[in-house]
C-alpha cells in the first residue's frame, strides 16, 4: 500500500474529542469506571440513567438504559476490550434499535493523560475498526499508512 | 445488516480503504487499480465487489474494462453518524464536567477547553 497526494488519513472518519477537566485523573477514572459516577453525566442534560451495569475487566459487559426528555428509553452497552487504569480504556459501544436488537457497533477508545491536578481525555470512537478487529485482521490502526481521500472536499 | 453497518464492514479493510483513496482520484480500471497492491486480479475484484455491494463504488458497463468510480454519497451516513455522536459527547463532557465541579466544591473553576478538531 502506498500513500498518495490529495489524500487524507482513513480515520479521518473516525470521531476525536478532546477536552481537559479540572480534576486528577484518579478522579476521572472513577468518572468512567464507577456506575454511580457514570450515571451522573454520560448522558446529555435533560436525559437520565436510571438503571446501568458494569462488569469492569476485559471482557466483561457494560449496559444502561438512558431516558430521554420525552419518557423514550434508550438502551445501549457493550463490552469492555482494554483497561489500563488512569491510562486508557477502550469498550465497545452500541445502541439497541428500535426492535431491542443491537444496532452498530463501534470502538470507543479514550486516553487519560494526567496534567498535574488537571487531566485531559481524547476520545476516538469509529465505527470500522471494530468491524475489522471483530474480523481479526486490524492492520496497525492509526499507524498505517492507509489513506482515505478526502472526498466531500471534491 | 443495516446499511451503516454495510458501509463500515467495507470500509474495516486497509486494502480497500486504499482503494476508495486511488479512485478518489478519478475514475480507473481494475487493472490499474490492481497495479500497486501486488494484488491478483481476481483478489482485487473480490475487494471491488464488497465496495460495490455497499455502494460505495460504481462500475462501468464496458464489459471489458469495467472501470470503477466512486460514489461520495455513500459515506454521507458516515458522516451523518459522527456528526450525531459528536454533539453527544460533547454534552456528555458538558455534564462530567458540571459534576466534578459539585465534587470538587473547593476546586477552582476554570473556563472549558474544548477541543473539536478532528485528529490530523
Amino acid at each position: 500500500m502506498t500513500a498518495r497526494n490529495n489524500v487524507i488519513e482513513a480515520d479521518d472518519r473516525t470521531l476525536v474529542i478532546e477536552r481537559t477537566f479540572d480534576a486528577p485523573v484518579e478522579l476521572l477514572w472513577k468518572m468512567w469506571t464507577e456506575q454511580e459516577h457514570i450515571a451522573k453525566w454520560s448522558c446529555p442534560r435533560g436525559f437520565t440513567i436510571p438503571e446501568g451495569s458494569g462488569d469492569l475487566r476485559v471482557g466483561g459487559q457494560w449496559r444502561c438504559c438512558m431516558v430521554a426528555p420525552d419518557g423514550a428509553k434508550l438502551w445501549l452497552g457493550g463490552v469492555y476490550r482494554e483497561i489500563v487504569p488512569h491510562k486508557r480504556l477502550v469498550m465497545t459501544h452500541v445502541w439497541d434499535d428500535e426492535n431491542g436488537k443491537p444496532g452498530h457497533e463501534t470502538i470507543v477508545t479514550v486516553h487519560f493523560e494526567a496534567q498535574g491536578q488537571r487531566t485531559r481525555l481524547t476520545l476516538h470512537q469509529t465505527g470500522f475498526d471494530s468491524v475489522a478487529s471483530r474480523d481479526g485482521h486490524m492492520g496497525g490502526w492509526g499507524e498505517c499508512l492507509d489513506k482515505l481521500a478526502e472526498l466531500l472536499a471534491a | 445488516m443495516d446499511a451503516l453497518s454495510a458501509t463500515f464492514s467495507a470500509l474495516a479493510d486497509p486494502t480497500r480503504r486504499a482503494i476508495l483513496a486511488r479512485l478518489a482520484l478519478g475514475e480507473t480500471t481494475v487493472m490499474e487499480l490492481a497495479e500497486p497492491f501486488e494484488m491478483s486480479l481476481p483478489a482485487v475484484s473480490k475487494h471491488l465487489k464488497v465496495l460495490e455491494k455497499a455502494g460505495l463504488i460504481a462500475r462501468g458497463r464496458e464489459a471489458q474494462w469495467r472501470p470503477c468510480r466512486i460514489e461520495v454519497n455513500a459515506l454521507k451516513p458516515v458522516d451523518d453518524w459522527l456528526e450525531n455522536y459528536r454533539r453527544l459527547w460533547e454534552a456528555r463532557f458538558d455534564r462530567l464536567e458540571d459534576y466534578l465541579r459539585e465534587l470538587q466544591p473547593d476546586g477552582k473553576p476554570k473556563k472549558k477547553e474544548s477541543k473539536r478538531d478532528r485528529k490530523k
